[in-house]
């Protein structure tokens, strides 16, 4: 009975995904360079300043440039989640597709101009004479899955509530601010006395960013045990997050 | 012999009943939330259906007729699954194609190409399924020369023109419409009429909510009259129409409550 001519729902979640990146740049003369221009300046003035302030040289500018760029894809990812499904509207309210494709859908474009800029990272390492092992490299980019996976649970949790409630656009911006300067991408978190560091560490991205530094600059694997609890700490939020998301996405096309 | 009775029911509905809160102010910021905390509740409770049974055979041209805000578009959601259902059950027996609207998810920033390969995915046919039908899609259209230009450098013709190719190809056995008939010109009329007439002989399954009374008497073979969210008729198209015309086109509608 099934014609495979029906489409599942991958086809829907890739044809959205690259809408959004062909919509994303249309009409910019720069387009695609953007997505690499804009961290790289933000990276260039940051370093520029605090490499007079703090120690380290090459491995303070690679720490930094490391740390942002894991910090842009979590802040673009959850403001995009965020404002997936408000902004698939037109879809959602008109045929039923899975909600979870706008979320996915839209997430995915920013999962992809990470990729991008991981090339430019990669560069800049072997610039600066600094090359991890093969192993040291996958624990980086295991972060980097964590990193999407907390970026999908929060935009499961936000996403449908969104419409009702577009303070959370203001609120999440606020809380971002606070999230970039409570994690150590600026500064090292070795600064810090020790009772500031426990506090810090509320901020799950100081975790990721300090592991990822550990394992990619001193190619050392920090903590087995406080990873093993961080990923399921992470994967348990993802979990609660899907069952909150199928019962708040149920009506969420009558508020669009 | 249940089961087989069952096989000769395209959709099924029971007792569907659906609400919508409706706020007198509009609350959607913390300030609103804050503010109406103290003042008291305000919002009246819409029965957009009540309590609505009926089947519809496979096969079966059915029309839903009713006025404006009479339920007909929220029973039409629901069978599409866009929204859920308060109370009731919905049974469907095949794939549903919904054509609540033409070109959904179009993109004025995107060219004919991109917007056939999106609006395709929306509706559910596969990357392959569209490479396969890409051409002649476009053919139907009548719009190869500018396949490639930017949608929002159509007219508005050429893009239901655009539209209506896409969904044709949307290859399903039970069809929802809205409204499908009373846009496009009159030759675009005449291929929906085709398209229809075609859609009867391969056996499929249609439902269409119109104002087009005259259409609705000459294509269906059965009518729904929904008046207040409530089903106040169901029959053969003429008696139906006669009926809404004769009762219903100037009663009241109230009904929250």
């Amino acid at each position: 009975m099934k014609d495979e001519t029906h489409g599942g729902v991958w086809d829907i979640v890739w044809v959205l995904a690259k809408t959004d990146f062909k919509l994303r740049y249309e009409g910019s003369i720069l387009g695609f360079v953007w997505v690499i221009l804009k961290p790289l300046v933000v990276f260039l003035v940051l370093n520029f300043v605090f490499t007079n302030v703090f120690k380290g040289g090459h491995e303070y500018s690679v720490g930094l440039f490391t740390a942002l760029t894991l910090w842009n894809f979590f802040s673009e990812g959850t403001m995009t989640g965020l404002a997936s499904i408000l902004t698939k509207g037109h879809i959602v309210k008109k045929i039923y597709i899975p909600r979870w494709i706008a979320v996915v859908g839209s997430t995915l474009n920013i999962l992809f101009n990470f990729s991008m800029t991981l090339i430019v990272l990669a560069v800049f390492y072997v610039i600066h004479g600094f090359t991890p092992g093969v192993p040291y490299v996958l624990v980086g980019l295991y972060y980097c899955v964590l990193i999407y996976i907390l970026i999908l649970a929060f935009s499961f949790f936000t996403a449908p509530i969104f419409p009702r409630l577009r303070d959370l656009h203001q609120i999440w911006e606020v809380l971002l601010v606070v999230g970039f300067y409570t994690a150590p991408i600026i500064y090292p978190i070795e600064i810090m006395p020790s009772t500031v560091q426990t506090l810090l560490y509320l901020n799950p991205m100081t975790f990721i960013i300090v592991h990822a530094k550990a394992a990619l600059i001193h190619q050392q694997f920090l903590f087995p045990l406080h990873n093993v609890f961080f990923t399921a700490f992470v994967v348990l939020g993802f979990a609660i997050s899907v069952l909150v998301f199928r019962r708040t996405s149920r009506r969420v096309a009558e508020y669009l | 012999m249940e089961r087989k009775a069952a096989d000769s029911i395209a959709l099924a509905v029971r007792n569907l009943s659906k609400s919508f809160v409706i706020p007198h102010e509009k609350i959607d910021t913390m300030r609103s939330v804050v503010v109406n905390v103290f003042k008291k509740k305000s919002f009246e409770t819409f029965r957009a259906l009540d309590d609505v049974s009926f089947d519809i055979r496979k096969g079966e041209f059915v029309g839903i007729i009713g006025r404006n805000g009479s339920g007909k578009s929220t029973l039409l959601k629901i069978l599409a699954g866009i929204y859920e259902p308060d109370s009731g059950v919905v049974s469907v027996n095949g794939r549903v194609s919904p054509f609540l609207e033409l070109g959904i998810g179009f993109n004025p920033e995107l060219s004919g190409r991109d917007n056939i390969f999106l609006n395709g995915a929306i509706l559910g046919i596969s990357r392959r399924g569209m490479e396969e039908r890409f051409g002649e899609i476009v053919e139907f259209s009548e719009l190869s020369r500018f396949i490639d230009q930017k949608l929002k450098n159509y007219s508005s013709g050429m893009q239901v023109r655009l539209a209506f190719s896409v969904s044709i190809h949307v290859n399903r056995d039970i069809l929802l419409m809205d409204e499908a008939l009373s846009v496009g010109d009159e030759s675009f009329q005449k291929k929906c009429i085709d398209k229809f007439e075609e859609y009867r002989r391969d056996g499929k399954t249609v439902v269409l909510v119109s104002h087009g009374l005259e259409s609705i008497r000459k294509y269906c073979d059965r009518a729904m009259l929904l008046h207040g969210g409530r089903l106040a008729a169901i029959g053969s198209p003429d008696e139906v129409v006669a009926l809404y015309r004769s009762e219903y086109i100037s009663a009241p509608l109230n009904r929250t409550s």
